[in-house]
């Protein structure tokens, strides 16, 4: 169960950082958003409702713990891969 | 003060963050490394050998272990191992009132552990930075507080705070990088921040805020409690009382577990055992839920082995709220794959602590340039990039060689685990001086090499020292391997961090002082 809301956080945080404007033209190398945006955005949204359920689903409360944890963690990691694959891409 | 509340804030936030930014990042990282105490003891005390002993005949060795080495113990402390640390901690005090302990292999309880404090050393540091009671716990009170207060004007000093949200520019000049970074450990893991600082408070609660407690409890009570050690009742009078007897332990423990299921016995404490009256309390490991107090413990009549119905403590919301917000800083519950996330997430605050003190001088070095000089700074900015130095790449290199000393120190010399954290204290002195002796960007360098070197060469040093590398590598143990690795890993990230700042001087000035 861990895995599955690691890997639902994941591609939720994903989702939504590449629903940005800003984030989505570096990294697909745009100068305009296209319809794609506001897929990944709602999508995004989507993925972070349902992981938070899943997470839910532990009694103890540990599973809300992990989840957040898990939202910085994942957070950080695409942060980083945003900065830097752009770069590699080009 | 500023014009605007914001940029009051921001002031608050930049000046406390200068104050105290030095001791958080002491009790960040001390912190982080406390997440892995249990395996950084099961490393640093590398004669206990995990086992398949059950926990009850571990739990009947310790004890009878216990009583061979003092058999009038007053009262007697067992902690029996885990899956994280194969060390059974006995503790028990004399008729004279010496408190003394010893960690010792589950098996035959004979194979005594090297005298080293291992994870605790760290553990206690966190909050007592090794000073004398209660000074230390004061000020890391201190420090709670403070961050609690540079979270929240960091949140309103950040401009741009939904905009700028996976926002790292690396690269970029006059301190963007830095401030896209600090930004970003900051609002990545806001939550992870306000919870630990929040719940450190919470567990400072009785320090600071005493008075719920005077008003409940009538301090003469206390006064009369502390005189009699912490006993209460006449069983502390030690009019050498007929000795009472004793019951085995094993029908209790087995009582225990078969309550509580198998595995979760944690701790055995039995009190009072000099006079009669004593008693045999058995405590569950309680990490199967966020607080720390779900489950009761059960007590047992030291003499008959009877189990004394105690009522349930009443606890309240209250009570119970406080349970869950300190078990959500102790994180007992976490299993191996949550606390290397909040493993990672302390070295993010360790991060963003280090990014805000590198900040400050980043930002003001274009000012001090256009004051004294090119490549000229003023004293207090120097000395607080100085003590930056000392305390952002001198603190890990100093408790690097703490591992050393472990592996390194003759077994036999006296008062070895006092001297392996002497060793640390005289590595940071020596950080503290470098960087006097040193131009700035050489002693950042050699400093973080240092640092980095010393925790890669780690394994190197474990290999040469004993049999213990190369037992775990044979045998598999993933605990003590695990140490290893992330040890290396650290290192490397040092060595990163010595290899990007010489990049980033290079061709640069060399910074002169100006004692203005």
């Amino acid at each position: 169960m861990s895995l599955l809301i690691f890997a639902l956080t994941g591609l939720a945080v994903a989702l939504l950082a590449l629903g940005m404007e800003r984030h989505y033209k570096a990294v697909f190398h745009k100068a305009k958003p296209g319809a794609a945006r506001r897929v990944f955005k709602v999508s995004g949204w989507l993925l972070l409702a349902a992981s938070f359920v899943i997470a839910s689903l532990d009694a103890s409360g540990v599973g809300w713990v992990a989840w957040i944890a898990l939202l910085a963690f994942h957070g950080f990691v695409v942060t980083l891969a945003i900065a830097y694959l752009p770069r590699l891409t080009r | 003060m500023k014009k605007t509340i914001r940029g009051s804030l921001t002031w608050l936030h930049t000046w406390c963050g200068l104050l105290l930014g030095w001791l958080l990042y002491a009790i960040f990282v001390t912190g982080t490394a406390s997440y892995y105490k249990h395996e950084i003891t099961q490393w640093a005390h590398p004669e206990l050998r995990f086992t398949a002993a059950s926990r009850i005949d571990a739990l009947e060795q310790g004890y009878r272990e216990v009583l061979r080495a003092e058999p009038d113990a007053a009262s007697i402390y067992i902690v029996l191992p885990d899956d994280r640390s194969p060390g059974l901690f006995l503790g028990w005090e004399t008729p004279e009132g010496a408190y003394l302990t010893r960690t010792v292999d589950a098996c035959t309880a004979k194979v005594q552990a090297r005298d080293s404090r291992a994870g605790e050393f760290f553990y206690r540091f966190h909050f007592e930075l090794q000073l004398p009671y209660p000074w230390g716990r004061w000020i890391a009170c201190f420090a709670a507080v403070f961050m609690l207060v540079a979270l929240i004007t960091g949140i309103v000093a950040h401009r741009r705070f939904f905009k700028d949200f996976f926002t790292f520019r690396p690269g970029k000049p006059g301190g963007r990088s830095w401030l896209d970074f600090h930004n970003l450990a900051g609002v990545i893991a806001l939550p992870f921040y306000l919870m630990i600082s929040y719940t450190a408070l919470i567990l400072f609660l009785d320090m600071f805020m005493p008075w719920a407690r005077l008003a409940v409890e009538p301090p003469a009570v206390q006064t009369a409690q502390m005189e009699a050690g912490g006993r209460t009742g006449d069983s502390a009078v030690s009019t050498a009382p007929a000795k009472p007897e004793r019951a085995e332990w094993r029908p209790m423990a087995e009582q225990a577990e078969k309550a509580w299921g198998p595995g979760r016995l944690r701790s055995v404490y039995a009190a009072g055992l000099a006079a009669p009256g004593g008693t045999v309390s058995f405590s569950p490991a309680n990490d199967d839920g966020i607080s720390v107090g779900a489950r009761a413990g059960m007590t047992f009549d030291a003499a008959t082995g009877v189990l004394i119905p105690g009522e349930a403590p009443a606890r309240g919301i209250v009570t119970r709220l406080h349970d869950v917000l300190y078990g959500l800083h102790m994180i007992h519950f976490a299993g191996a794959f949550l606390r290397s996330i909040f493993f990672f997430l302390g070295l993010l605050g360790t991060a963003l602590v280090a990014t805000g003190l590198v900040l400050w001088t980043v930002k003001r070095r274009p000012r001090q340039e256009a004051l004294h000089g090119p490549g000229r700074l003023g004293f207090g900015h120097a000395l607080v990039e100085r003590l930056n130095i000392a305390v952002i790449a001198g603190f890990p290199a100093s408790l690097a060689t703490f591992f050393w000393a472990n592996r390194l120190l003759p077994l036999g010399l006296e008062n070895r685990g006092d001297r392996e954290v002497t060793i640390v204290f005289i590595a940071w002195g020596i950080a503290a001086i470098h960087p006097w002796v040193r131009s700035i960007p050489r002693a950042w360098k050699e400093q973080l090499w240092t640092g980095g070197a010393l925790l890669c060469l780690l394994p190197l040093v474990d290999a040469v020292t004993g049999p213990y590398l190369g037992r775990a590598l044979l045998e598999g143990n993933r605990t003590y391997l695990g140490f290893l690795v992330v040890v290396f890993g650290l290192g490397l990230m040092l060595g990163y961090a010595a290899h990007r700042m010489g990049r980033a001087r290079r061709g640069g000035k060399p910074v002169t002082v100006e004692t203005a």
